[in-house]
């Protein structure tokens, strides 16, 4: 009888568990791989993990945005594949008041509009409540702050999960206005279309503005309005999930 | 096989060694061969008395003759065969012995096998097959012979049509009467007579505790005396525990663990897990292993099992070796049999108690 040797095997990814990924002062980052004799290493520089990286021995405390990325090792079993997780240092926006033009879809209300400003991460399930999901319809967002606020970036945080037809936004308008009624277009940006190696996990998309300020905020987020060609739903509407929109 | 491309057939980097010129040069000193060859060391893995070693041979046949899609569940008789379940109308059935020769295959009706369930009824073997395609539950005798179908049950007025009824597991109680899981329906369960009158429904979709999100599996727990039913709610990452009469007991929470059905065996609670992880992402099964009070003692694949105040940590995978564990059968030497879907079209994994 043959039995499988250890080397023929690779460790899973280490699990990286993280209060929030957006936080005001500092948070702290758990790394775990439950599997006698592992050991995880990680780096805070965005280079791939080696073993020569930190040990992980303790949770990690971080105080600025950055991307940690953490592998697993072992004498015997093949080393994991890399895992890393971004996160973001910022000042909460006084926000008063959001307005969605097209509610979410039923099954996927997330925490309502106020939700995507509560600095609340979803994970990667889907199914979880911090996540506002839009089948084939853009997201227009309207935002009144309390007071005047000047801001030079904004950053969507959205989920791709293939298997799941969610993928990333396909574009971005800012809009600015000094009434709440006459707005004007300050930036956009369009994404390249998903392609076959779109893995599940967080999506971002940043958009930088020059300095600018504003008590009246719309954003439009533009769905998947075709599913790629490489996709089992190719030419169908796809989802967009969202759960926070960071104003930096 | 894709079974083997999933796994990576690398042999390991040794840091300041080339493999082959130590390998095959007489003069290097055992020392050396050790450095350099990678050894053939085999992988245990489990955790407290239940360890394994994995044979990935096992019942791996020509897949041109005898194919299967999903293995979806498996069971052993009283002769000690191994009876496979899988969705391949070819050979719904596939008959093995423990070491993993074919013995008979049978079943081309059963395009959505998913549940597999044995009862021992006055001496003889009857099997439950609950069919996700038919909408509906068939006994058969051991050999194939339809004894008896469970239709879709309008006679509950739960269902408007029949396609909301998508069974996925039996459990057959000492007195004979016949239990279903509505596990990809509605989430309720169906009290049936022994000879299939509908006695009684319960569980459902919703937030209470005793309703269900993916009922997926049902069995019978006699282990202290007095049945009760064990039910997989595997969406919410528990197991729970009903009166025979649909009452709810008790609730094991298995956090990070998605289990398919309950397999008791001697004292314990064996469960495929086929995602696990605060993400649910694919390929990250494992197995379960619960003691007699409930609680999770191994997790092959899986991370060990800690509990914090009474609480289990949430559960993770480990190492790459099941990709989706959707049902696990404990044979009579405390071996078990791994039947997995979505695996590449796989034959079982067997491991081996050490």
């Amino acid at each position: 009888m043959n039995y499988a040797a250890a080397s023929i095997f690779q460790l899973a990814d280490p699990v990286i568990s993280i209060g929030s990924i957006f936080f005001e002062k500092e948070n702290e980052i758990k790394l775990s791989l439950a599997y006698d004799e592992a050991t995880l290493k990680y780096t805070l520089d965005g280079a791939d993990p080696s073993e020569h990286s930190i040990v992980y021995e303790r949770p990690i405390l971080v105080n600025n945005s950055g991307t940690l990325r953490a592998k697993a090792f072992h004498s015997t079993i093949q080393s994991s594949n890399t895992v890393e997780v971004k996160y973001f240092k910022i000042k909460k926006t006084p926000v008063k008041r959001v307005n969605l033009k097209r509610p979410p879809n039923e099954k996927y209300p997330g925490n309502g509009a106020e939700g995507l400003f509560d600095l609340q991460k979803g994970s990667n399930n889907f199914h979880e409540k911090k996540w506002m999901g839009f089948r084939g319809d853009d997201v227009e967002l309207l935002v009144e702050f309390s007071e005047t606020v000047s801001f030079e970036k904004i950053i969507i945080s959205a989920l791709s999960n293939p298997n799941a037809w969610i993928f990333p936004p396909s574009g971005t308008e800012i809009f600015i206005s000094k009434d709440g009624k006459y707005f004007y277009k300050i930036a956009q940006n369009q994404l390249e279309p998903p392609t076959k190696e779109l893995q599940t996990g967080s999506f971002f998309s940043t958009i930088n503005l020059t300095r600018e300020e504003s008590r009246f905020l719309k954003i439009v987020i533009k769905n998947t309005t075709e599913i790629p060609a490489w996709h089992p739903g190719k030419g169908t509407p796809g989802w967009l999930f969202i759960d926070e929109i960071l104003i930096e | 096989m894709k079974r083997r491309t999933f796994i990576k057939n690398s042999v390991p980097y040794l840091a300041g060694t080339t493999f082959f010129p130590n390998f095959f040069s007489p003069e290097n000193t055992s020392a050396e061969l050790n450095s350099g060859k990678p050894k053939h060391q085999d992988l245990i893995i489990g955790h407290n008395d239940f360890k394994y070693k994995i044979d990935l041979n096992w019942g791996a046949l020509n897949a041109s003759f005898y194919p299967v899609n999903d293995c979806h569940e498996m069971v052993q008789d009283s002769q000690g065969r191994i009876l496979l379940l899988t969705n391949h109308t070819k050979n719904n059935i596939i008959v093995y012995d423990k070491s993993g020769q074919l013995i008979e295959v049978w079943g081309t009706d059963y395009p959505g096998a998913h549940g597999l369930t044995l009862n021992v009824e006055n001496g003889e073997d009857f099997l439950y097959i609950a069919d996700n395609s038919r909408h509906e539950v068939i006994k058969t005798t051991l050999d194939g012979q339809v004894v008896m179908t469970l239709p879709f049950p309008a006679e509950s007025g739960k269902y408007e049509k029949r396609d909301q009824y998508i069974p996925t597991e039996t459990a057959i109680a000492p007195n004979g009467d016949i239990y279903v899981a509505d596990g990809y329906g509605l989430q309720y369960i169906l009290h049936y007579s022994s000879k299939g009158e509908l006695l009684n429904i319960f569980g459902g979709k919703g937030d209470e505790e005793n309703h269900f999100d993916n009922a997926h599996g049902i069995c019978i727990d006699g282990r202290s005396g007095d049945p009760t039913l064990i039910i997989t709610a595997r969406q919410q990452n528990k197991f729970k525990r009903f009166s025979m009469d649909g009452k709810l007991l008790d609730v094991i929470h298995l956090p990070g663990a998605f289990v398919c059905r309950p397999v008791i065996h001697g004292e314990n609670i064996f469960a495929a897990t086929i995602w696990s992880g605060p993400d649910k992402l694919p390929n990250t099964g494992f197995i379960s292993i619960l003691d007699k009070n409930n609680r999770l003692v191994a997790a092959p694949g899986g991370s060990k099992p800690v509990y914090e105040n009474g609480k289990l940590t949430p559960m993770h995978q480990t190492i790459k070796i099941f990709q989706h564990p959707h049902d696990v059968c404990v044979d009579d030497d405390e071996n078990l049999y791994v039947a997995q879907w979505n695996s590449g079209k796989t034959y079982p994994i067997k491991l081996v108690r050490v």
